[in-house]
C-alpha cells in the first residue's frame, strides 16, 4: 500500500512536474494568506501583515526549492532539465557544437573501430559451451613458441593426461577442391583435418546429422566422412538437408557427408572459417601420421573440473621430455640435439581460439589503440578549450546564478551535462565512423591464403566500450572548464569586464591545454614517423631478386604422377608457359620463392671442418633450369642451371655469397665440392654457380647462407612455378589459365600472384601500422592546429584594445604580429619539448616493430618538431595578422 | 551553508506525525497547532515545515489531498497513512527511550 503510494507519487514527480510546481505555489500562497490574516487580526496594517508573513516563511523561492529537493526523483528531474537546457545551448551555437561533435565522432569512431578489431581478433570467445575451460598446448623451443605436435606425441599425451584434460587436434589444410564426384564442378573450400575428439572437446554440435566421432578416426584407414560448415552448406548447397549421405570429393578423396556444424561454429581459427572437416585418418596424410618428426597438429584441450592449466602443462612436459630423450641419441646435428633438449610444452587459455591474425596483429593493434586514444585526447582538449571560451561568454550568467543561490555543484553538474550530451552525440556519429573505419582497417589485413572472414558485428562489449569512452571523454573535457568557470563569485564575474589581465586562471588552463595538445601531437607524430620510416627502410632493402615482371603460381593435377613422369610433366608445363607471347622465361622451384617456411639440409664443404658446436644445417632450395634468370637473381660467377643438369649429368649446385664466404672465405668457390642430404641419400656435387644473397624470408631477416640444387637431380616435392614477363606480370594470368590446361587433362593453375604482391603483402603489417598511424598523425596535427588557432583567435579578440593602444603609441604592425605569435610559438615549443621527452621513452616499447631505426631516432624527432612548429606558426599567424591590422580607433572604441 | 533550525530534523517529523494523528489538516494549521499545544515554546520554522511535509509525503507516511478549508479556500490537507501510524509508534518509542535516558543522566548529576 505504502509502496504503491510512493510509486504513484514518484511517477507524478517525473511525468507531471508542471502541475506539482503549481500545487506547491498554491500551497505556499494559501499559507501566506492565512499568516497575513492572522497578522491583520493582531492589528498590523495590511502591508505590515503581508511583509511579516513573508519574513516568517523566509523566502518563497527558497521554500519551494527545498520542497522540490524533498521529491524522490530530484536528480532525474534536474537531469531532464539540464539536458533540455544543454540542447538549447547547443542550438544557440550550432557551429561550435558541430565542430565539437565532428572531432569527437572522429576520435570516438577511431577508437571504436580499432577496439572492435581487437575485440573480434583478440577478445571474443569461441561460440562453444564453456570456452573458459579450453586451453591450447604448444611446443616451445628457443624463440619459437607456436610449435605444433606430431600425431604420436598427441596420442601419448592423450594416454597420460587423460585424467586431467581431454585433448583434440586439428590441422588446417588451407584451400582444397571440393565438389560432387565425377564432375568438373569443383571449387575451392577451406579444409580442416581433425582427430575424432575434436568436436566433442570443443563442445560444438551438429545442426544437421552428426559430428565426427573418435570411431571415425581409427587408423589405418578411418571412415571417409565429412562435416560441412553451416555457412558453406547454406551458400554452396542452398541449405539442402538431402546433402546428408551424399558423396563429396575433397582434395581428390571421396567422403560421405554426415553432418552440418552448428551455425555459429567456424573452427578454432579466428578470421578463418572452415568449410569442410574430415577425420585425419581418412586423408592421405595418414601415411605420415605415425612419424615422430611430422609436426603438423594444433592441439586444443578441455580441462576437467578442478584441474589447473599448470598441472596439465607440467604433466605434458614430462611426456614430451621423455619422448624427445629417445630422439636426442639419433640426432647428429648439434643444433638439432640442442633443440630437442630445449623443447617444452606451453599452455595458454584458448577460450578465444587460435589466430594467426592475432599472433601477427595483436601488437600493432595495441599500438594503434594507443594512437587513437591519443587522437581522442587531443580532440578532448580541443573541446575543453572551446568550452572554456564559451564559459567566458557565459561568465555573467554563471556569476548571477551563483549569486542568487545556485549551488556550485549544481552548476558544475549542469555544465557537465552539456559536455556529456555533446560527447554522446559525438559517440553516436562515432559508431558510423567506426563502421566505415573497421572496413578500412580490414583492407590492410593481408589475405592469409584463405578468404578472411571476420565477424565485425558490434557486440555488447563494443557498444559498452563506445558508451563509456563517450561519457568519460565528456567528463574529461567538461570538468576542467566547468570547475574553472564556476570558481569565482558574482564579484569576479561582474568585475571582469574585458581588459588586460582578466581571469588569469582560465587563461592558464587554456594555455596548459595547448601545450598538452602539442605534446600529445608530437608523441603521435614521432610514433607515426618511426613507422613510416621503418616501412620506407624495409621497402628500400635489396631483396636480392628483381621482383618486377615476375608471376608465381601453383599447378594442381589430379592423381600425382610418379617422379619420372612428374619431372616430364613439369618440363611440359614450363615449355608451354614459355611459348606464351610476352613470357621471357619460366622456371620452378621447391622452397625457392619468397616467404616464410623452407627446406634445410646438412651441408659439408670440401676442405672445411666445422667446429663441434657449429650448426651444419643450412637453408636450401631445389630449383629448375633458368631459375636465377627468371627470378632476376644476379649471377656473380659461374652459370645458371639448365635442362641438362639432370640425373644423368654430373651433380652440380649453386651457392650464394654468404655460403661461399662461410666455407671458402675469399677463395673462389667455383669448382669446389660440397656434400648434402637429399631424401634419396647423401649427394656430392660441384659448385658451378655463385649468386647474390637473396632474402627469401623477407626484408627483416638478414641474408643467410643458401644452397641451390638442381630440381632435376633427385626426386623433389611438387614445386611452385614462376614466369618472367616482358610487360605487366598480372596480364599473364589469363593466358596461363587458358594455355596450361592443354598440357594435361584436369590440370589447374592455382594462386597466381605477382612477386611484387607477395613482397608487398609480407609488409602488410608494417604498411597497416604506417598508413594508419600516419593518417592519425595528420589528424592530430590538424586538431592541434585548430586548437592553436582557436585559442589565438580568442586571445586576439581579448587583446584588441591593448593592440589599439600600443599601435596608437607607435608600435609597428610587425611587432604586434610577433607579440601575439610569440605566445603561440612558446606554448607549442614547450609542448614539443615535453612530447619529445615522452616519445623517446615511450617509443622504446615499439622497438621490436621498427627496422633500421632506434626508438628515439633523431631525424624523426626533428621532422616531427619542425612539422609541429610550422603548423603552430601557420595557425597562429592568421589571428595575429588580423589583430595587427585592426584600425586603432576602432580597437579603442570597443572598450 | 547551514540553515538555522529550531528543531532537530527527526523531532520535527515526530511532531508533524503526532499532530496529524489528531486529524487531517493543512500546513499552516500544523504549524499553529504545534505552537499552541506546546504553549508557544516550540516555534516551527515555517521555512522548514513544508519541506518536511513533502519529505514525509514522499516516504509514504502522510498523504495529501486538496480540499476546501474552513473559510472555503482550496487548501492541501495532509493526513496520516497506515504506514504513517506505524511510523509514529516507532518514533514515539524511540523518543521516549531517548528522553528517559537523558532524564536519567540529567538527574544523576
Amino acid at each position: 500500500m505504502r509502496w504503491l503510494d510512493i510509486l504513484q507519487l514518484r511517477l507524478r514527480t517525473l511525468l507531471d512536474r508542471g502541475s506539482l510546481d503549481r500545487e506547491l505555489d498554491d500551497e505556499v500562497r494559501h499559507h501566506l494568506e492565512l499568516e497575513t490574516e492572522r497578522n491583520l487580526a493582531r492589528g498590523m496594517t495590511p502591508e505590515q501583515a503581508r511583509a511579516a508573513a513573508c519574513r516568517a516563511i523566509g523566502g518563497m523561492a527558497h521554500v519551494q526549492e527545498e520542497c522540490r529537493d524533498a521529491r524522490g526523483f530530484r536528480y532525474l528531474e534536474d537531469l531532464a532539465q539540464d539536458v533540455r537546457y544543454a540542447a538549447r545551448a547547443m542550438r544557440r551555437s550550432p557551429g561550435i557544437a558541430a565542430v565539437a561533435v565532428a572531432s569527437l565522432a572522429l576520435g570516438i569512431g577511431a577508437n571504436t573501430a580499432v577496439f572492435s578489431l581487437i575485440n573480434t581478433i583478440m577478445l571474443k570467445s569461441l561460440p562453444v559451451a564453456h570456452p573458459e575451460q579450453l586451453i591450447q598446448l604448444t611446443r616451445i623451443y628457443g624463440n619459437s613458441v607456436g610449435g605444433s605436435f606430431s600425431y604420436p606425441l598427441l596420442q601419448q599425451l592423450q594416454k597420460e593426461t587423460g585424467d586431467a584434460v581431454d585433448l583434440a587436434a586439428s590441422s588446417r589444410r588451407g584451400s582444397a577442391r571440393v565438389g560432387p564426384p565425377g564432375t568438373a564442378d569443383t571449387e575451392q573450400a577451406t579444409l580442416e583435418t581433425v582427430t575424432g575428439e575434436y568436436f566433442n572437446v570443443l563442445g560444438a554440435t551438429a545442426a544437421l546429422g552428426r559430428t565426427i566421432q573418435p570411431d571415425d578416426n581409427r587408423l589405418p584407414n578411418g571412415s571417409p566422412v565429412a562435416v560441412l560448415g553451416y555457412r558453406y552448406w547454406r551458400q554452396r548447397f542452398a541449405s539442402d538437408p538431402a546433402i546428408l549421405g551424399q558423396t563429396l570429393v575433397v582434395a581428390d578423396v571421396p567422403y560421405i557427408v554426415i553432418g552440418v556444424a552448428q551455425p555459429e561454429f567456424f573452427g578454432v581459427e579466428v578470421g578463418n572459417r572452415t568449410d569442410v572437416w574430415v577425420p585425419l585418418a581418412a586423408t592421405p596424410q595418414r601415411k605420415w601420421l605415425l612419424q615422430m618428426g611430422f609436426n603438423f597438429l594444433g592441439v586444443i584441450g578441455r580441462l576437467k573440473p578442478g584441474v589447473s592449466m599448470a598441472q596439465v602443462r607440467a604433466q605434458s612436459d614430462l611426456v614430451l621430455t621423455r619422448m624427445n630423450a629417445r630422439q636426442v641419441f639419433k640426432a647428429r646435428d648439434p643444433r638439432q640435439r640442442q633443440q630437442l633438449l630445449e623443447q617444452h610444452i606451453g599452455a595458454k587459455p584458448a577460450a578465444t581460439g587460435f589466430s594467426r591474425l592475432r599472433d601477427q596483429f595483436s601488437e600493432p593493434l595495441r599500438v594503434l589503440m594507443a594512437i587513437v586514444a591519443g587522437v581522442l585526447l587531443i580532440a578532448c582538449s580541443n573541446i575543453a578549450n572551446l568550452q572554456l571560451a564559451r564559459a567566458s561568454a557565459r561568465e555573467r550568467e554563471i556569476g548571477v546564478r551563483l549569486a542568487i543561490g545556485a549551488g556550485r555543484l549544481r552548476l558544475v553538474r549542469q555544465l557537465l551535462t552539456e559536455s556529456v550530451l555533446l560527447s554522446l552525440a559525438g559517440g553516436l556519429c562515432g559508431v558510423a565512423v567506426a563502421w566505415w573505419g573497421c572496413r578500412a582497417l580490414l583492407h590492410f589485413v593481408p589475405d592469409l591464403g584463405t578468404p578472411l572472414s571476420v565477424d565485425l558485428q558490434p557486440d555488447a562489449r563494443v557498444l559498452a566500450f563506445t558508451l563509456s569512452v563517450s561519457i568519460v571523454s565528456g567528463i574529461l573535457f567538461g570538468l576542467g572548464p566547468a570547475l574553472r568557470s564556476t570558481r569565482g563569485g558574482l564579484d569576479v564575474a561582474l568585475k571582469s569586464e574585458r581588459g588586460v589581465g582578466h581571469n588569469r586562471a582560465r587563461r592558464r588552463l587554456g594555455r596548459t591545454l595547448i601545450a598538452a595538445q602539442a605534446a600529445l601531437s608530437m608523441l603521435l607524430l614521432v610514433a607515426s614517423g618511426l613507422f613510416i620510416r621503418t616501412l620506407m627502410k624495409l621497402e628500400a632493402v635489396d631483396l636480392g631478386f628483381d621482383s618486377s615482371h615476375v608471376l608465381t603460381f601453383g599447378i594442381n593435377v589430379l592423381a600425382g604422377p610418379n617422379p619420372p613422369q612428374q619431372n616430364e610433366l613439369i618440363g611440359r608445363v614450363v615449355e608451354r608457359a614459355q611459348s606464351i607471347p610476352g613470357v621471357i622465361a619460366a622456371s620452378y622451384a621447391f622452397c625457392g620463392g619468397y616467404g616464410p617456411g623452407g627446406w634445410t639440409t646438412d651441408v659439408h664443404a670440401e676442405g672445411y671442418t666445422p667446429r663441434d658446436d657449429e650448426s651444419i644445417s643450412f637453408d636450401a632450395s631445389r630449383v629448375g633450369p633458368r631459375y636465377f634468370e627468371t627470378m632476376g637473381i644476379p649471377l656473380v660467377a659461374g652459370r645458371d642451371f639448365t635442362g641438362r643438369d639432370d640425373d644423368k649429368a654430373p651433380k652440380v649446385v649453386a651457392v650464394n655469397q654468404s655460403m661461399a664466404r662461410h666455407f671458402f672465405g675469399t677463395q673462389n668457390p667455383l669448382g669446389r665440392r660440397v656434400r648434402f642430404e637429399l631424401q634419396s641419400g647423401t649427394v656430392e656435387a660441384e659448385i658451378v654457380g655463385l649468386v647474390k644473397d637473396v632474402r627469401h624470408h623477407g626484408a627483416r631477416k638478414g641474408s643467410a647462407a643458401w644452397l641451390y640444387t638442381p630440381y632435376l637431380q633427385g626426386a623433389g616435392p611438387w614445386p611452385d612455378f614462376t614466369v618472367r614477363a616482358a610487360g605487366a606480370p598480372g596480364a599473364m594470368i589469363s593466358a596461363l589459365r587458358r594455355d596450361l590446361p592443354a598440357v594435361q587433362a584436369r590440370l589447374q593453375v592455382t594462386d597466381p600472384q605477382t612477386l611484387d604482391e607477395e613482397v608487398g603483402s609480407s609488409l602488410a603489417r608494417e604498411r597497416m601500422v604506417a598508413s594508419i598511424s600516419g593518417f592519425f598523425g595528420v589528424i592530430a596535427l590538424l586538431l592541434a592546429s585548430i586548437g592553436v588557432y582557436g585559442t589565438m583567435a580568442y586571445n586576439v579578440t581579448r587583446r584588441t584594445a591593448e593592440v589599439g593602444i600600443r599601435m596608437t603609441l607607435g608600435a609597428r604592425q610587425g611587432e604586434m604580429v610577433w607579440m601575439i605569435l610569440r605566445e603561440a610559438l612558446l606554448l607549442v615549443a614547450a609542448g614539443v619539448l615535453i612530447g619529445a621527452a615522452v616519445a623517446s621513452a615511450a617509443t622504446r616499447s615499439i622497438a621490436s616493430m621498427l627496422f633500421g631505426l632506434h626508438p628515439g631516432d633523431l631525424t624523426t624527432m626533428t621532422l616531427a618538431a619542425a612539422a609541429m612548429l610550422a603548423v603552430a606558426l601557420a595557425a597562429g599567424y592568421l589571428p595575429a595578422r588580423r589583430a595587427a591590422s585592426v584600425d586603432p580607433m576602432r580597437a579603442l572604441r570597443c572598450e | 551553508m547551514g540553515k538555522p533550525t529550531d528543531l532537530v530534523q527527526g523531532t520535527l517529523d515526530l511532531l508533524i506525525l503526532k499532530t496529524l494523528a489528531l486529524g487531517p489538516m493543512h500546513g499552516w494549521a500544523v504549524g499553529q497547532r504545534i505552537q499552541q499545544i506546546s504553549n508557544d515554546v516550540l516555534q516551527v520554522q515555517q521555512g522548514s515545515l513544508y519541506p518536511a511535509l513533502h519529505r514525509l509525503e514522499q516516504q509514504g507516511w502522510i498523504r495529501a489531498e486538496w480540499g476546501d478549508s474552513e473559510n472555503n479556500r482550496r487548501a492541501k490537507f495532509y493526513s496520516l497513512t497506515r504506514a504513517g501510524q506505524k511510523r509514529l509508534g516507532e518514533e514515539l518509542a524511540s523518543w521516549e527511550r531517548l528522553s528517559a535516558a537523558i532524564a536519567l543522566v540529567v538527574k544523576a548529576v
